[in-house]
């Protein structure tokens, strides 16, 4: 907790602040008995409480946890773990201990398209089991180890709360699996929140996010930037997707992604800018989506919005579905839709 | 009507709150703050409460609400 004295005329009034929350249902991580690692020491919490985190690095070793051929993570949160809330981005770090890794061999080769089932984190659910944890305030950092792999999963979840999360330097080298990795997965997951998060590929990543077969996502006030292999924002087979006051900048090739996604998507007041491709991509041989798009900030004269099928699918996405609104008024007149 | 301090810690940076029915503000080099009832004038400058972080982070004004007799002054860190 930190200290804060205001002194205004005659009145001086002290109180404190501090991101990590405390109270019943969290428990400190540094209060538990030691186990060899930050998951094992944290998935002894009794079922659900949030673990809460001091400033400091965690370090993993390895993908060890959970450990099957071509899958595993650094530290696998059991469904017991009803959160992580740490200290601050910057303050709370999460990484995994440079060069650790024995996994570079299991790595698929891009020809295959197989995943890269490697992540640093895991949380949620598990199958049956589906969680709705919550995150907040630490960063997620990507180290050297020698192969490419994946940052936060969040895992059959049901509205999950992610917010104040900094995911940073997840390497990629690709925009299809395996190559295309993501700094945080939603999978499998609905109803989840993300706000004022920061998806910075710093120059290695795929796609700063990535959505798997879930419903109703909301990101609001975050930004995804600086991955050179793919796209900031992407969604494959998803339902109902919002993304509100939302940037994506400096990718390698569009700003938001969407493939087999149905239902409502709204871009409200989101930025676009120096995405090497597209605005937008829209790519589906399943469903079509009701796309609005409100207020954009963009460069260049048009919005460019690609559209095509998907895996070698027709299109099923109706060209007509997709609005663009600025300032109240309809402009399809800006919107340069790109027929794939 | 006291000075209190509320964070708001869902906002990303931090925000604080703080509401006081002291006279916010100072009149061209002359510390009025306290029991000083002069209404808003031209010359009253805003941002004079004093704050001291114990951590050394800096506030910084987002807001203000210059209403008598009470006012409400927002900071982010």
């Amino acid at each position: 907790m930190v200290d804060v004295t205001v002194k205004v005329g005659a009145d001086t009034v002290t109180a404190s602040y501090g991101v990590r929350p405390s109270g019943s249902g969290i428990v400190p991580y540094e209060t538990l008995p030691y186990k060899g690692s930050v998951s094992a020491t944290a998935n002894q919490v009794p079922s659900i409480s949030q673990v809460s985190f001091l400033p400091g690095v965690f370090e993993f070793v390895d993908f060890a946890d959970a450990r099957s051929n071509n899958y595993g993570f650094g530290a696998y949160f059991q469904p017991q773990v009803g959160g992580l809330r740490a200290s601050g981005v910057d303050q709370t770090i999460f990484q995994m201990r440079p060069n650790s890794s024995t996994r570079a061999s299991e790595i698929p080769a891009q020809s295959t398209g197989a995943t890269n089932n490697l992540s640093l984190i895991r949380i949620g659910g598990s199958g049956s089991i589906v969680r709705s944890p919550i995150l907040s305030d630490f960063t997620l950092l990507g180290t050297e180890q020698g192969h490419l792999y994946n940052g936060l999963l969040l895992y059959y979840a049901t509205n999950a709360q992610i917010m104040r999360v900094k995911i940073k330097h997840i390497p990629g080298n690709a925009s299809s699996q395996p190559g295309e990795t993501f700094g945080g997965n939603d999978y499998r997951s609905t109803g989840s929140k993300y706000s004022f998060m920061e998806f910075d590929g710093d120059g290695v990543g795929a796609s700063g996010f990535g959505g798997n077969l879930g419903s109703n996502l909301l990101i609001t006030d975050s930004v995804s930037k600086n991955n050179p292999y793919s796209a900031g924002f992407t969604c494959n087979t998803y339902t109902d997707i919002t993304y509100r006051r939302v940037v994506a900048i400096d990718n390698g090739k569009m700003g938001f992604n969407f493939e087999r996604v149905g239902g409502a998507v709204l871009l409200d007041k989101c930025t676009m800018l120096r995405n090497k491709t597209y605005h937008i991509n829209i790519a589906s041989d399943t469903v079509s989506a009701r796309y609005s798009i409100v207020d954009p900030v963009f460069d260049g004269a048009k919005l460019n919005v690609k559209v095509s099928g998907f895996a070698g699918g027709a299109m099923k996405q109706d060209i007509n579905a997709i609005d663009l609104i600025i300032n109240g008024v309809e402009r399809p007149d800006l919107l340069n839709l790109i027929r794939g | 009507m006291a000075t209190t301090i509320a964070f708001d810690t869902t906002k990303s940076p931090i925000q604080m709150i703080v509401t006081t029915d002291q006279h916010v503000g100072q009149l061209k080099g002359t510390v009025t703050v306290g029991s000083d009832t002069t209404p808003y004038q031209q010359n009253f400058t805003r941002n004079p409460v004093v704050i001291n972080d114990s951590s050394g982070a800096t506030w910084k004004l987002v807001s203000d609400d210059m209403g008598f007799p009470a006012s409400k002054v927002v900071y982010s860190l």
